[in-house]
């Protein structure tokens, strides 16, 4: 059997870290365009992204989500180390420590 | 008989006898290839032979307009201009925006086709329809915008549109431009076949109205395509205050804004320097093509050390790349004064600042040493050189002649495994897309009929997340052949042929492309598609340009990607450690011949293929 200790310093050690980075719009709000965020292990992409606009408020929340709702606005991006979510879990995708959040609002042109 | 849209003309210039006719633009040529880049490729095929000399007098200069250009339809002052590619040996089809296009249809054509040589530098002045051969000794060695106003000056008339070339393009460089205005016809080397021909410039006055099949389809056609337009998150919002630099920011994120020729792709990545918020720095105003509500063009002035008080039109995101992250210069005002420098010349700015790039990565190895340069440090970062070596390119002097006949020459003269270094396909540089991180757009570069060019098939799906006609995961090889060939076509029939802003198309058009050029097209000239015939009439052109690189002698082993991106993985950014390996790309291709209806051993368009899109003509020249 484990030592009940070592259970409840597993359990403490069971946060994790990822980073996000964002450009132009997005950036501004947050006035950053890379930020780490630590959660706990199983967390999702939905996690971050709330956890996101609880700590930036609702200029965030308006340019994310479509108002009133918590559905994310067709246009943006989401991917996990440079993949879209769309091929991996959607919102749902689980993170892992170290994982790079891409949080990219539209853009064209080129 | 035309109801509206063409004018219904081609006019024949012959530069060596000095004589014009008009003729008549069959009605069957503009069903199948509804204009634009359809004409440049169909006149091309059918008038310039299989090894004609690129710089000859029987290589052909093909000014082709599509039939929204002039009418009230928005962002469609475009213009093909197509000749034998100097650079690759094939088509070389390149539009431009700006004035000049609704003035050549103003002047009552839909087609000008330059042939021959003059005997000294010339231009050509059409007045509604009147042709006269200028004298262009006063102009000959100026450079472009000097040009344009020293002919409007001597024509007293300041409503002159003029499309001409600058020094790059009188000697002959390979990478010369044609400009019109402030805008380029840039890639594949067209200016050099006007320089070849000693045609300075063609100016334009045109006073004849353009009229349409139905005024009142037309207003409904065009509501609907502005309403979508209005839509859109980012046209009117974003892209029409930032322009097409704002992709700095979104390539860099995503780690595939190619840096240090190709080497240095995720790891250096100058967002803060060549980025949104420091642009914003330097924009001083934006300029409008004709008839166009968004006014995508930026003007910047450059406002630091020897730069300062340098205003440009741009520059655009493919500038930001090619005098920035692939030279290694992340100084916001020398790649402003290189742009401005580069359109001033008459020089593309995409290979220049590539075989500038190349330059200095064999430099930094030691394959090319100071005294090959002429003692220029030509170290990445050197925004100094880079400038210098712009100069030295347009005029074809000391290093900038191995320079400015493109890498693919240049790395065939140096030897000492240069080529490995050579960012291009079929001897056109790749513009700003790290490819290992967006395969499709890989699959685009290898495949397009002027080389490597992100006009001719770009991944939206990839690059803007744009899920039509279905999503594309940028990693995978999945589904690539059949997504390219859709991009391909549809790219050409909506946006190359009618002929119309290949901006919109991402921005607002994707999801009724086609329908929505199906109903312009109606309205506009009284000719009826579906938008599956629409697509039909891209395939067929795509068809016809890659019949015209197969007589040429290209094969299959030119659909390719540069070494580089098959054989290194990217080092560092969200692209980290993917490729296009050579087994996938051959995947993908496969799958593209296939879906292509190719031989997938020889990449040549099949008989059957060839006689269901109306060209069995082109089957009996190519004998399969
Ligand atoms: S969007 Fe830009 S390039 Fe396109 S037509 Fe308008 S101004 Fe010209």
């Amino acid at each position: 059997m484990l030592p009940i200790s070592w259970v409840f310093r597993t359990l403490r050690l069971a946060v994790i870290k990822v980073k996000v980075y964002t450009i132009l719009g997005v950036k501004k709000i947050i006035g950053q365009g890379e930020l780490e965020v630590s959660i706990s292990q199983g967390s999702t992409v939905q996690t971050v992204l709330f956890w996101m606009t609880k700590t930036y408020g609702d200029e965030l929340s308006s340019h994310l989500f479509e108002p009133g709702t918590v559905n994310l606005l067709p246009h943006i991006r989401l991917m996990v180390n440079g993949r879209s979510v769309r091929f991996l879990n959607g919102m749902e995708t689980v993170l892992h420590d170290g994982d790079e959040v891409l949080l990219l609002p539209p853009v064209a042109g080129g | 008989m035309y109801k509206g849209g063409y004018r219904g003309k081609i006019l024949r210039i012959n530069l060596t006898v000095k004589t014009s006719r008009e003729e008549e633009l069959p009605l069957e040529v503009a069903r199948d290839f509804i204009g634009g880049a359809g004409f440049g490729i169909k006149y091309l095929f059918d008038e310039v032979k299989g090894g004609t000399d690129q710089l000859g007098p029987d290589n052909k200069l093909i000014y082709s307009l599509g039939p929204f250009t002039g009418t009230t339809i928005p962002c469609a002052s475009r213009m093909a201009v197509t000749s034998k590619s100097p650079l690759t040996n094939g088509v070389g089809v390149s539009l431009t925006g700006g004035y000049f296009p609704v003035e050549l249809k103003r002047s009552g054509y839909d087609v000008l086709i330059v042939e021959g040589k003059a005997e000294k530098p010339t231009y050509v002045w059409i007045k509604d329809g009147e042709v006269r051969f200028r004298d262009a000794g006063k102009v000959w060695g100026t450079q472009t915008t000097d040009c344009q106003q020293i002919i409007k000056d001597e024509l007293n008339d300041q409503n002159v549109r003029i499309s001409c070339i600058g020094p790059a393009g009188e000697n002959m460089i390979r990478i010369a431009c044609i400009i019109n205005e402030r805008r380029a016809a840039g890639r594949k080397g067209l200016g050099a076949v006007m320089g070849a021909k000693n045609l300075k410039a063609i100016a334009l006055r045109g006073t004849g109205s353009i009229d349409v099949a139905s005024k009142e389809k037309l207003k409904a056609a065009i509501g609907e395509m502005q309403k979508a337009m209005k839509e859109s998150p980012l046209l009117y919002p974003q892209f029409a205050k930032i322009g097409t630099p704002m992709v700095v920011d979104l390539t860099c994120a995503l780690g595939i804004f190619p840096t240090k020729n190709w080497s240095a792709t995720g790891e250096f990545a100058p967002v803060d320097q060549l980025g949104v918020e420091a642009q914003m720095t330097r924009n001083v105003g934006s300029m409008h093509c004709y008839g166009c509500p968004v006014g995508c063009s930026q003007l910047k002035l450059a406002k630091t050390g020897s730069y300062a008080g340098t205003l440009t039109e741009g520059p655009e995101y493919e500038t930001m790349y090619s005098f920035g992250g692939q030279t290694g210069v992340d100084n916001m005002d020398s790649v402003i004064a290189g742009d401005r420098l580069a359109d001033e010349l008459g020089l593309d700015t995409i290979s220049a600042g590539v075989a500038i790039g190349f330059a200095m990565e064999l430099f930094e190895k030691g394959i090319l040493t100071t005294e090959d340069t002429g003692g220029l440090q030509l170290n990445f970062g050197n925004h100094q050189a880079m400038l210098t070596l712009i100069h030295m390119m347009a005029f074809r002097e000391g290093i900038g002649d191995l320079l400015c006949d493109g890498v693919k020459a240049a790395a065939e003269k140096i030897g000492k495994g240069a080529d490995k270094y050579a960012i291009h396909v079929k001897g056109l540089e790749l513009p700003a897309y790290d490819v290992r991180g967006a395969k499709a757009q890989g699959l685009n570069f290898a495949t397009a009929y002027t080389g490597a060019d992100h006009n001719r098939g770009y991944a939206f799906q990839e690059i803007f997340d744009i899920p039509v006609p279905y999503a594309a995961d940028r990693f995978s090889t999945e589904k690539k052949g059949e997504l390219t060939k859709w991009n391909q076509d549809v790219q050409m029939a909506v946006c190359d042929c009618p002929t119309m802003c290949a901006f919109i198309l991402p921005m607002a058009l994707m999801p009724i492309s086609t329908q929505n050029t199906a109903a312009l097209m109606e309205a506009a000239t009284g000719l009826t598609y579906t938008p599956e015939e629409i697509e039909k009439v891209g395939e067929r052109a795509n068809n016809l340009a890659k019949a015209f690189n197969v007589r040429e002698g290209f094969t299959q082993a030119d659909d390719t990607l540069p070494e580089r991106l098959i054989t290194e993985p990217l080092q560092s950014g969200a692209s980290k450690g993917h490729l296009i390996s050579k087994d996938e790309l051959k995947l993908m291709l496969d799958e593209y011949y296939r879906v292509r209806g190719w031989d997938p051993k020889t990449s040549i368009p099949t008989r059957e293929k060839l006689v269901e899109l109306g060209l069995g003509y082109v089957a009996d020249q190519l004998g399969v």
